[in-house]
């Protein structure tokens, strides 16, 4: 919680002092030096699909010279829930997931400017330690990638209209809205 | 009194999304060296930081220019995805979402990059209005390119942007 207000805090200061210049310099339409202090918000993919989403390929989408800090989540299907054994997962999207999901993405990166981001969320059939969500933020420092990214998850956990199926060791089926 | 911000309208913050088509940069082969400029040229006009998303070319562009224009933005800006090559399909993703067409902007800007390149000749991109009020431009995905293009919306994009919102004018 700390971090996240110190970390909001910091960008915030940084932003305006960077507005300033360039509005002293506006006369010249050379920009200049930015080491991404006051950058802009960015989504280098966000997308829902059946096939393997790994926090490498999003590593990669979204480093770049000015991210002092790659702050990752990855969402692994483990093998039980609620005290059962879980031996198999299914999920299933909605037709407006992929387009939620982009909508929440903007909206993260909106909020914290500088970051850049990348997220997948995967459907269809998944097995125990298969990766489910993965996600990477990447920003000039760490308190703002780290609450981007804490952000990030939680908000596409809530919203995002992805369900998932699981079964149990004891046969059993459930339904659970989106991860758990 | 009025003190020229430089800020189009002034009413409110103005907002722009920009869109790289890129096949290469969302797959983080490279990094994308267009998206930044465009930023950085709406950040010395006074507009709030924009959201730069990075798509591959196809479906993806198509989807990217729905979303900005469904998010109110005042202008949508898009790089690459504007030649011959197979998979450039910018200009068809944007077409459809365009009520109004603004073809003087695009020959302007040909014409600007005929100085430098007979291959300016070859962007197939599109300007007009999508929506009631979003102002929607397609430039080049080279660095040269979108330094033709902004040097055209330098000259018209103040004013495009205060026409379409006719009702800020003072009462």
């Amino acid at each position: 919680m700390s971090a996240e207000s110190v970390g909001a805090a910091s960008a915030a200061s940084v932003g305006a002092a960077a507005s300033a210049a360039s509005a002293a310099a506006a006369a010249s339409a050379a920009a200049a030096a930015d080491f991404g202090e006051s950058a802009p918000a960015v989504v280098a993919f966000a997308r829902v699909t059946d096939e393997t989403v790994s926090v490498d390929e999003c590593v990669a989408a979204v480093e770049n010279d000015h991210a002092g800090a790659v702050v990752t989540f990855a969402g692994v299907v483990r093998d039980h829930d609620e005290g059962k054994g879980v031996t198999w997962l299914r999920y299933s999207a909605h037709p407006t997931a992929d387009a939620v999901l982009r909508e929440v993405v903007a909206e993260v990166a909106l909020a914290h400017p500088g970051t850049t981001i990348a997220a997948a969320h995967r459907v269809g059939d998944l097995a125990i330690t298969d990766v489910a969500l993965a996600c990477a933020v990447a920003s000039a420092h760490r308190g703002t990638a780290f609450a981007a990214c804490a952000e990030l998850v939680d908000e596409i956990k809530a919203r995002v209209p992805i369900w998932k199926e699981q079964g149990f060791t004891d046969g059993t089926t459930e339904w659970v809205a989106a991860l758990g | 009194m009025t003190v020229d911000t430089g800020r189009p309208g002034g009413a409110r913050e103005r907002t722009a999304r920009v869109i790289v088509a890129s096949t290469r940069a969302a797959t983080g082969v490279y990094d994308d060296r267009t998206g930044p400029v465009i930023a950085e040229w709406l950040r010395s006009r006074g507009w709030a930081e924009p959201l730069v998303q990075v798509v591959p070319d196809g479906d993806e562009v198509a989807a990217s220019l729905q979303d900005a224009v469904a998010s109110g933005a005042d202008l949508v800006v898009t790089t690459g995805g504007t030649g011959v090559n197979p998979s450039d399909r910018t200009p068809e993703a944007t077409l459809p979402l365009l009520d109004r067409e603004l073809p003087g902007i695009m020959e302007a800007i040909r014409r600007r990059g005929a100085a430098s390149t007979p291959l300016a000749a070859l962007s197939r991109g599109h300007a007009g209005i999508a929506g009631a009020t979003t102002f929607v431009v397609n430039l080049p995905g080279s660095t040269g390119g979108v330094k033709d293009g902004l040097a055209v919306l330098d000259e018209v994009l103040d004013h495009v942007i205060d026409q379409l919102h006719g009702g800020d004018h003072e009462r």
